[in-house]
C-alpha cells in the first residue's frame, strides 16, 4: 500500500513537467483541432475525458509494488503472446490485423504489449544481473523480445516492433550488457539502415521511382519501402505521403522563430496539413509557436525524459531502473521518431506523439507508462551503495 | 564501502550518464533541424505557406461604354447572371450535376456537359460558369436555385457585368463583339495579364480600343482588373480577405459616328435592298460609308446584312450560329473596310487626276466619241456621245473619253493617282480587318502572273481607266478618295474615335486628323475635276440628274454612278453587275463624302445613290422625299 514516505519519494519537478505537458497538450490540440470537426471542442473535451481516466488508471498502478508484477511476470508474457496472436485472426482494417473490436472502443494489443514487455524483460534481465556478458543470455534476451516483436511486425506494424528494439537495446544496455558488445550492435543497426537504403538506391535508380520488385534480402512490406523511398525524395509523391513531409516542413519552416500565433498557422488552420491533430501536431506547436516554443518543447519532453533517466538511477533496484528506462526508451523513441518526421529527418511511420497527438488508447497506455515510473520513484527509498 | 562496490557504482554511472548523452545528442540533432528550417530558410517556407493558401481572385473591371459623337450609348455594360458552381465544394458531383441540368432546361446543358467543365477546368477554386441569364430571363431560375441551395452544394449565382447594346445592331459591325478570350490568345494571357476567363473585344472597335494606347499608356475600353488577396484552405474555399485593389472601370470612346445618319443609311439601305430584291433576287449585301471630308470622320458606316452585337454578349446560341455563319451571307464581315469591289466608273475621276496631274491633259479639251473611235479593243460607249470635253464625259461617263486619255497619260500615271487618292492601300482607318484592296500597275501584273498574260498590255490600261479589270477598293478607301477630291486634294486618315473619355466624361485624348498625303495638282486642276462631278447631277444628260432635283440651289452635289461587273467567277457578265455608288456635297463648301456598293444592285445611281440621297437629306436636314414604290430600272 502507499506509505507516506512514498510521497516524499515522489520527484516533483517531473510530476510537474508532466502535468506542463498535459497543459500544453490540451492548449495545441484546442487550435489543432478547431477545424476537424464541427464543435471546436470535441476532441479536447475528449482528450481531457482521456487524461483523466489516463490519471485514474495511473493512481492505481502506484498501488501494486512493482515487485509483484515482476511475480507474475511469466503470466504477463503468457496473457501478452496470446493477445498478439490473436489479434492476427482478427478481420483486417486498413490493411493490418492490428485491433480488437471492443464495440466501444478498438484495442490495439501491441500498445499494451510495450508496457507489459518493459516489466516482463524487466524481470528477465534484472534475475541475470550481472549475468549479461554471456552469450547464451544474451541470445535469450533478443529471443524473449523478438517474438512479441516478430508478432507486431506480422501484423504488420513496423513502427511499434520498432519500438521494441529501442526498449529492447536501452534496457540491454542498462540491464548490464557490455559496452564492447553495445558498440557492435549499434554499428550492426547502422550497417542494415545504411544497406537497405543503399540497396534502395540501385533497386529505384537513386530513388527516382519505386522499384519495379521487392529486394527479397530485405524483409520489408512494399508500403514500408515506398515510405522509405519517398522520405528521401518526397517530390516523387506529392499528393499522399509525400504531400505529408513537404506540407509539415511547410508549416513548420514558415513558422519562423516566433511563429505566426496561435490558432493563425495557415497551414493548419488551412487544412494543408493533414493529420495535424495527430501524427502531425507537433508541427502545429512549431508553426504557431515558432522555433522558440517548439524548442522549448522539445526541451520539455526531454526534461521528462532526463528526470526519468535520474529516476531510474535512483530506483531502489536494478528492476526499478530496467523498468523506468524501459518506460524512458518507450517514450524518446517515439519522441524522436515522431519530431524527426514532421521535420524531415525521419521516414514517416504511424507513430504519434506521446501526450501531444490525439488519441485515448495511447493517452491511457501513456498513462500507465507513467504509473510505472512514478511507481518505481516513489518506492525508490534510499539505496545504499 | 567496499573497492569493488565503488567500480560497480562508477559504472552504474557510466551506464545512466551515457544514456544521459545520447539524449542530449537527439535533442541537438531536432533542435539543429528545427533551427535550419524555421531560422535558416524560413524566407523560403514562408514563401511556400504562402502560395499554399494566398490566391489572388481578379474582380473584373467595367468595360468603358461607347457613345456615338452626340453621346448617344452604343454599347454600355450592365449586369447579367450567372449560374456558376465551385467544384472543391462539390462532393457529389453527378448528383449536383444532375440536379443543376434539371433546372436550367436547357437542351445543351446536360449533367455530362456540366461534368466535362469541371474536368477541364483547370482553377479548382474559380467559379465554373455554367450559364449566363440576361436579368429578366434569369429571375425565374435564380430564385429556383436559391430556394434549393440545400441540394446544390457549391452552386453560386455570380452577377458579372456584361456587355449591352442599346441601339441593337445599329452598327454592329463597327462597334464589335465581345468574346471569351480563346484558346489561341495565350499570348494576351501571358503578356497583357488576362486570364481564360475573360472577355475581350474580338471584332470593330471593341477589339481595337480594347487597350489602345497613346504615349505608351493604356487608356482603352478594358479598364483595370481588381484584384482580391483572399486566403484559402486546403480545399481552396476563400477564409478570409487580405486586401483589396478595387477594379478601375474602362474609359469610354466618343465615335464621330452619328446615331441618326447611321440610322438613316441603314434603314434606307434595308428599303432599297427590299425593292431591288423584287427583280435582282441575287441583290441581298451592300455597304455604305459617310466621310466629314473635313476631318476624315466617318459619320456612318453600314454593312448589310447587319451584325447585332448582343448576340455575342453571353455567348452565340444554336440558332443565331447559323445565320453568323451562313457563307454568302456573312454579317460578321465588316463589307465597308474588309469587303473589296471592282468601282466601275466611280473610277473615272482617278483616270481624270491621272490626265490632269501626270499627263498634261487639258479638261477643256475633247475627243469625239462615236462608233469609229471605239476601235479594239476599246470598250464601247452603250451609244455615241459625240465630242466632248471632261465634265461632259464624266457627267455621262462616257468610256471612250476616260480610255483615250488614261492611253495618253500612261498606266503608270493611273496607279500615282489611284495610289494619292488612297486606293490600294489601307486608310488607316481605327478597325481591324481592313483590306488594301488592289490598284494595279505594271510591276504587279509582272509578277502575279506568267507568260503571254505577264505584259501589261494596252487593254489594262482601258479597262483600269473604267474602274474595270483588276481594280478592287473597300468602301472605305473609295469615300476616302471622294473626300480627298472634295476637300482640295487632302488625303485624311479616316477614323472613328473622336475622343477618349474618363468614367466622368471627361475627355483625355482627342483625335487630330491626320493628313496622310496631297494629290499633285493645283487647286484649279482639282476644281476642274471637282465641276466635272458636278455635272454628273447637274448635267443635261448626267447619270444622276434627276436623284438630288429636289435639293437646294446652295446644296449642289458631286457625284459619279458606278456599274461594275463584279468579276467573280460563275456571275452572268451582262446581268450581273455590283452598284456603286459615290458623291460628295455642298459642291460649293464641301462638307461630307459618301461611298456605297450594292452587290448585284446592277446600277449605282438607282440603288446606293438613293442610300446616299436619304443620307444627305439627313444631314442637311432636308425634307426627305419617300422612295417610288418602283425604283426606275435605269437612271444612268
Amino acid at each position: 500500500m502507499i506509505e507516506k514516505r512514498y510521497l516524499k519519494n515522489i520527484d516533483w519537478v517531473f510530476v510537474a513537467m508532466v502535468a506542463a505537458l498535459l497543459v500544453v497538450n490540451l492548449v495545441i490540440l484546442k487550435s489543432a483541432s478547431t477545424n476537424v470537426g464541427s464543435d471546436s471542442f470535441y476532441y479536447v473535451k475528449r482528450q481531457l475525458l482521456w487524461i483523466v481516466l489516463g490519471l485514474i488508471a495511473l493512481v492505481c498502478v502506484l498501488f501494486f509494488d512493482y515487485q509483484y508484477f515482476a511475480r507474475i511476470s511469466p503470466l504477463i508474457y503468457g496473457v501478452n503472446l496470446l493477445l498478439l496472436v490473436g489479434v492476427l485472426f482478427m478481420p483486417a482494417q486498413k490493411g493490418a490485423h492490428r485491433w480488437y473490436d471492443l464495440k466501444f472502443m478498438d484495442f490495439q494489443p501491441s500498445e499494451l504489449a510495450k508496457i507489459l514487455m518493459i516489466i516482463c524483460f524487466a524481470c528477465f534481465l534484472a534475475k541475470r544481473e550481472h549475468e549479461m556478458g554471456e552469450w547464451k543470455n544474451i541470445l535469450a534476451a533478443f529471443a524473449f523480445m523478438g517474438l512479441p516483436m516478430l508478432l507486431i511486425f506480422a501484423e504488420p506494424d513496423l513502427g511499434t516492433s520498432l519500438v521494441f528494439v529501442a526498449i529492447l537495446f536501452a534496457m540491454l544496455w542498462v540491464g548490464g550488457l557490455p559496452p564492447k558488445v553495445m558498440l557492435w550492435f549499434i554499428l550492426i543497426i547502422l550497417f542494415a539502415v545504411l544497406f537497405i537504403f543503399f540497396v534502395l538506391f540501385f533497386y529505384t535508380d537513386g530513388y527516382q521511382h519505386l522499384p519495379e520488385e521487392l529486394p527479397w534480402f530485405i524483409p520489408l512490406k512494399g508500403y514500408q519501402l515506398t515510405r522509405l523511398i519517398i522520405f528521401i525524395n518526397p517530390e516523387m509523391d506529392p499528393l499522399d505521403t509525400g504531400y505529408h513531409m513537404i506540407q509539415s516542413e511547410i508549416a513548420i519552416g514558415s513558422g519562423g522563430l516566433w511563429g505566426k500565433g496561435y490558432g493563425k498557422g495557415s497551414q493548419v488552420q488551412g487544412n494543408f496539413l493533414p493529420e495535424h491533430h495527430t501524427d502531425f501536431i507537433f508541427s502545429v506547436a512549431g508553426e504557431e509557436w515558432g522555433f522558440v516554443g517548439s524548442f522549448f518543447l522539445l526541451a520539455l519532453y526531454f526534461g521528462i525524459l532526463a528526470r526519468a533517466v535520474m529516476i531510474a538511477y535512483r530506483a531502489k533496484d536494478l528492476l526499478g531502473s530496467l523498468i523506468v528506462v524501459g518506460v524512458a526508451a518507450m517514450f524518446g523513441f517515439q519522441i524522436f521518431i515522431n519530431a524527426g518526421m514532421t521535420i524531415g529527418i525521419m521516414p514517416i511511420t504511424g507513430l504519434p506523439m506521446p501526450f501531444l497527438s490525439y488519441g485515448g488508447s495511447s493517452m491511457l497506455i501513456n498513462m500507465l507508462a507513467l504509473g510505472l515510473v512514478l511507481n518505481v520513484n516513489m518506492r525508490s527509498a534510499q539505496r545504499l551503495f | 564501502m567496499s573497492e569493488l562496490e565503488n567500480k560497480k557504482n562508477a559504472e552504474h554511472l557510466f551506464r545512466f550518464k551515457s544514456i544521459g548523452i545520447f539524449l542530449a545528442i537527439c535533442l541537438a540533432a531536432l533542435t539543429s533541424r528545427l533551427f535550419f528550417l524555421q531560422v535558416v530558410m524560413a524566407d523560403e517556407y514562408t514563401t511556400m505557406s504562402d502560395r499554399n493558401q494566398i490566391r489572388i481572385l481578379s474582380t473584373p473591371a467595367r468595360r468603358g461604354n461607347i457613345y456615338d459623337k452626340n453621346m448617344q450609348e452604343l454599347a454600355i455594360s450592365k449586369p447579367i447572371y450567372a449560374v456558376a458552381l465551385i467544384s472543391t465544394e462539390i462532393d457529389d458531383k453527378e448528383d449536383v450535376a444532375k440536379t443543376l441540368s434539371g433546372l436550367l432546361q436547357d437542351p445543351e446543358i446536360t449533367p455530362e456537359f456540366i461534368l466535362d467543365k469541371i474536368k477541364t477546368h483547370v482553377r479548382s477554386y474559380e467559379p465554373i460558369i455554367i450559364k449566363r441569364f440576361a436579368y429578366e430571363e434569369g429571375l425565374s431560375i435564380i430564385t429556383q436555385i436559391e430556394e434549393m441551395r440545400v441540394d446544390l452544394p457549391g452552386v453560386m449565382i455570380m452577377e458579372e457585368p456584361t456587355r449591352y447594346y442599346p441601339m441593337g445592331s445599329l452598327a454592329g459591325q463597327v462597334i464589335g463583339t465581345v468574346g471569351l478570350i480563346s484558346a489561341d490568345e495565350q499570348d494576351l494571357v501571358e503578356n497583357y495579364g488576362y486570364s481564360y476567363n475573360d472577355w475581350i473585344g474580338k471584332t470593330g472597335l471593341e477589339k481595337t480600343m480594347e487597350r489602345f494606347t497613346v504615349d505608351g499608356k493604356e487608356i482603352g475600353l478594358r479598364g483595370k482588373k481588381g484584384a482580391q488577396k483572399v486566403e484559402v484552405n486546403a480545399k481552396h474555399r476563400p477564409v478570409a480577405t487580405r486586401s483589396t485593389q478595387d477594379a478601375v472601370t474602362g474609359n469610354s470612346i466618343k465615335l464621330t459616328l452619328d446615331s441618326n445618319l447611321q440610322r438613316v443609311m441603314e434603314d434606307t439601305l434595308v428599303e432599297v435592298i427590299g425593292k431591288i430584291q423584287k427583280t435582282r433576287p441575287k441583290a441581298q449585301a451592300g455597304a455604305a460609308v459617310l466621310m466629314d471630308v473635313k476631318t476624315g470622320g466617318v459619320l456612318a458606316m453600314v454593312s448589310y446584312p447587319f451584325m447585332d452585337p448582343n448576340d455575342f454578349a453571353t455567348g452565340l446560341s444554336k440558332e443565331k450560329t447559323a445565320y453568323y455563319w451562313d457563307e454568302n451571307l456573312k454579317p460578321m464581315f465588316n463589307r465597308a473596310v474588309s469587303g473589296t469591289y471592282p468601282p466601275g466608273s466611280t473610277f473615272k475621276m482617278v483616270t481624270a487626276v491621272a490626265a490632269v496631274a501626270f499627263g498634261g491633259w487639258d479638261p477643256n479639251e475633247r475627243i469625239n466619241c462615236t462608233p469609229s473611235a471605239w476601235v479594239q479593243p476599246k470598250a464601247k460607249c452603250p451609244r455615241a456621245h459625240g465630242n466632248v470635253n471632261m465634265y461632259e464625259a464624266l457627267g455621262v461617263s462616257c468610256n471612250n473619253y476616260f480610255q483615250e486619255i488614261a492611253k495618253r497619260a500612261g498606266s503608270d500615271a493611273l496607279y500615282q493617282a489611284g495610289w494619292q487618292l488612297g486606293l490600294g492601300h489601307t486608310t488607316g482607318i481605327d478597325l481591324p480587318g481592313e483590306a488594301a484592296g488592289l490598284l494595279p500597275n505594271e510591276e504587279w501584273k509582272n509578277q502575279r502572273f506568267s507568260g503571254w498574260e505577264q505584259q501589261w498590255r494596252l487593254y489594262d490600261t482601258y479597262y483600269m481607266s473604267m474602274g474595270q479589270g483588276y481594280n478592287l477598293f473597300t468602301p472605305i478607301q473609295m469615300a476616302n478618295y471622294i473626300a480627298t477630291i472634295a476637300n482640295g486634294g487632302k488625303n485624311m486618315q479616316p477614323h472613328l474615335v473622336d475622343q477618349v473619355l474618363t468614367e466622368d466624361g471627361i475627355a483625355i485624348w482627342t483625335f487630330e486628323p491626320v493628313v496622310q498625303g496631297e494629290l499633285s495638282l493645283t487647286s484649279e486642276q482639282l476644281a476642274l475635276i471637282q465641276r466635272a462631278m458636278l455635272e454628273v447631277t447637274t448635267g443635261r444628260n448626267g447619270t444622276a440628274r434627276s436623284l438630288f432635283a429636289n435639293f437646294p440651289a446652295d446644296i449642289k452635289v458631286a457625284a459619279k454612278t458606278g456599274t461594275a461587273q463584279t468579276g467573280l467567277v460563275g456571275d452572268d457578265k451582262d446581268k450581273d453587275y455590283h452598284g456603286i455608288f459615290v458623291a460628295y456635297a455642298p459642291y460649293d463648301d464641301p462638307q461630307i463624302a459618301f461611298a456605297g456598293v450594292m452587290e448585284y444592285g446592277f446600277h449605282g445611281g438607282s440603288s446606293m445613290g438613293l442610300v446616299c440621297k436619304a443620307v444627305f437629306e439627313e444631314y442637311f436636314g432636308l425634307n426627305s422625299v419617300p422612295l417610288p414604290d418602283e425604283l426606275p430600272e435605269s437612271m444612268e
